[in-house]
């Protein structure tokens, strides 16, 4: 990565940039979420009644008495200070709960980016050597599927199939629950355990990939510079690996980081799905028992992953295409 | 005949597309012998690039087919190797220099790389370096480490033929190497080329719609129109009498663009549709002399001269008999 402007300057750049569109996330959220019917209080106390006292202390006790924009002047001063507030459910800092919740949804996240980026990657380059072929068209068709498949649907299939039907699979959870295990057992465990969810979370991503990667492929093989790599005399090996891939994988890479976003969604359903202690399903249970700080909290945190890997992926597209330089995009 | 180094024997290389089949190259004949200078010329559309893409068996295809013919170089019929076979050709007995420098490097990898891919054994005297040295490039070692963007279009071209060159291939085939050059440049290119040639006897067929271009570098030249060869000869016996009536107005532009550029000349209608090319001679429609013949029958190549052909009903006896229309 030896060019002009440094990394570091960079990098930071990009995350002053976010600054303002974080602000936005954390208003916007606050503000929506202000205006959705029902009483936090209420869900905190319960359904029986309790004297209207004991409601109106644990109203001010939480700050809740207070005019909406002085609780948002609040909560984003706050936020600065790194604290996110407090779980009516959990009696917590929001913080503390959440982050007690990001491995799990990383350990999901990572294998699912990773396994549809390349399972898209390589169906799509094998579908582009022969286009219109029965493999291509299979892959193709497979592709159309997977990307209209609803996730919670294909989940469920999933479980039912493997884990009610088969029994080859666990259903639910990140590991076994009671067992102590160690070393290699217990990563096979949370493999085993991983499988489903993660699959289910991909599908839809390897199709995608799949289906830009193969045009982005086809695309690349009717340049100039490939017909100048075959008067080399190269052999259809090393077009493919040296002169094709780099360029097709250009736009992929762009659109994988723009996936990501919608792989956080997709993690709300799979992690509800499978039981997953992760964010996405906190973010579920958090909309069920009202607590408001928490799901402002996960909202807050996922659009600070969304940002760092879409500047992971901008940094990987820098690397791969010497035109762009770090001043300009 | 020994000295041949490329037969080209009745080549066809169609376009099947939607809309019917583009015949692109249409029966073309031409060789190149050790040494030579062989230029082809011709308007733009007209073939030249898929005859040249035919040579080297890199027709893309689909759509583009080569149907018929034989390319002969030496005692190998090109077009029966098997890809495999063919691919040893490429880079070592035949070399192409593209017209296009902007887009025939690999705009992702550095410019040393893409030279030292193709050398098939490094030696001293052929490194990456001493051959961007060989094609005049100033700073080797820095250009070497460059990719293709942060080089002017010249340095491009330069980098192309430095490719072209490695091996040093009997035959190089030059597409129209200056067409998108400036025209400072152009004359540069077109130097190094001709030190090419005459240092390393390296034959060449000289793609280009500039017949300046042929009387500057070539010994022998193919006027190619609509697909097909239309006249061949010595560059010498083309230019103080060309034959066709194609040829002959190709000339008159060319020399109106160089001498009179107010009082410009140029041949009357437009290139003809490969995909529905006319009846009889291609030419017919845009031709001063053509007779009823012309639209009915194709005229044969026949020899007018010594080492001079010509493919029109001027010249075929039975033809000038049927008068004019
Ligand atoms: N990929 C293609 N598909 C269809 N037709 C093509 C293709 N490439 C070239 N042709 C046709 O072949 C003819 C000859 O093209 P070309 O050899 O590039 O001409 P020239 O080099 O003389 O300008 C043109 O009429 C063009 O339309
Ligand atoms: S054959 Fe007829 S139409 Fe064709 S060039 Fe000769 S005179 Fe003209
Ligand atoms: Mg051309």
């Amino acid at each position: 990565m030896a060019k002009d402007g440094s990394v570091k300057s960079y990098i930071l750049r990009r995350l002053l940039h976010a600054l303002p569109l974080l602000l936005c996330v954390v208003v916007f959220n606050f503000t929506l979420i202000h205006m959705a019917p029902g009483d936090p209080i209420q869900s905190l106390i319960g359904e029986f009644p309790a004297p209207e006292a004991y409601v109106e202390a644990m109203r001010s006790a939480f700050g809740l008495d207070k005019p909406l924009y002085v609780q948002l002047w609040l909560y984003i001063t706050n936020i600065l200070k790194g604290d996110l507030g407090f779980s009516f459910y959990y009696r917590q800092p929001v913080l503390a709960v959440i982050v007690e919740r990001v491995p799990a949804t990383l350990q999901l996240m990572i294998p699912a980016v990773l396994f549809s980026a390349l399972a898209g990657l390589l169906l799509g380059i094998f579908s582009a050597r022969k286009p219109y072929s029965l493999s291509d068209n299979a892959i193709s068709s497979f592709a159309l599927l997977g990307y209209c498949l609803p996730i919670f649907w294909l989940g469920q299939m999933l479980m039912l199939i493997f884990s009610i039907k088969l029994g080859w699979l666990p259903s639910q959870g990140i590991k076994t629950l009671g067992a102590e295990l160690e070393g290699f057992k217990a990563f096979a465990d949370r493999l085993s355990h991983l499988f489903l969810p993660a699959l289910a979370l991909s599908i839809r991503h390897v199709a995608i990939n799949v289906r830009i990667m193969r045009s982005s492929m086809l695309e690349v093989s009717y340049e100039d510079y490939i017909t100048l790599a075959r008067s080399k005399g190269l052999d259809e090996k090393t077009i493919v690996a040296r002169h094709m891939l780099p360029n097709a994988l250009l736009p992929v890479v762009t659109i994988i980081g723009l996936d990501i976003g919608f792989l956080f969604t997709g993690s709300v359903l799979v992690e509800t799905v499978f039981g997953w202690p992760g964010i996405g399903r906190l973010m579920y249970e958090s909309i069920l028992k009202r607590d408001y700080p928490v799901l402002m909290g996960t909202f807050l945190i996922t659009t600070v992953l969304v940002v760092l890997t879409n500047l992971i992926v901008d940094l990987i597209y820098l690397w791969l295409d010497p035109r762009v330089k770090y001043g300009r995009k | 005949m020994e000295n041949i180094l490329l037969d080209v024997r009745g080549l066809k290389t169609y376009f099947h597309i939607s809309l019917g089949v583009v015949r692109a190259v249409d029966g073309v004949n031409l060789c190149v012998s050790k040494g030579e200078a062989v230029g082809l010329v011709g308007e733009s559309g007209c073939g030249k690039t898929m005859t040249a893409h035919s040579i080297m068996k890199l027709v893309p295809s689909p759509p583009g087919f080569i149907e018929e013919g034989e390319i002969w170089f030496r005692n190998t019929d090109l077009l029966r190797l098997g890809e495999q076979e063919m691919r040893k050709f490429r880079g070592r007995e035949v070399s192409m220099v593209f017209q296009d420098p902007m887009t025939y490097l690999n705009p992702v990898m550095k410019v040393g790389k893409q030279i030292a891919e193709v050398l098939v054994s490094p030696t001293r005297d052929r490194t990456v370096i001493k051959l961007l040295e060989s094609v005049g490039i100033p700073d080797p070692l820095k250009v070497a480490d460059q990719y293709p963007h942060e080089l002017s279009g010249g340095m491009r071209q330069r980098v192309l033929i430095a490719i072209a060159m490695a091996n040093d291939p009997p035959l190089l085939i030059a597409d129209e190497p200056t067409t998108a050059l400036d025209v400072t440049i152009q004359a540069q290119i077109l130097d190094l080329i001709k030190t090419i040639k005459t240092e390393k006897g390296t034959s060449l067929l000289l793609i280009t719609h500039d017949l300046g271009i042929v009387a500057e570098m070539c010994d022998r030249v193919y006027v190619m129109y609509a697909g097909k060869i239309v006249e061949s000869g010595d560059v010498f016996s083309i230019f103080e009498e060309p034959l066709h009536p194609y040829a002959q107005g190709l000339l008159r532009s060319s020399l109106s663009i160089a001498e009179f550029r107010e009082n410009l000349e140029t041949i009357e209608g437009t290139v003809p549709n490969l995909l529905d090319p006319p009846s009889g001679c291609r030419f017919h429609p845009r031709c001063p002399m053509a007779m009823s013949v012309c639209k009915e029958k194709e005229p044969s190549l026949i020899q007018e001269k010594p080492g001079h052909e010509v493919s029109c009903w001027l010249y075929e006896k039975d033809g000038r008999d049927r008068n004019h229309s």
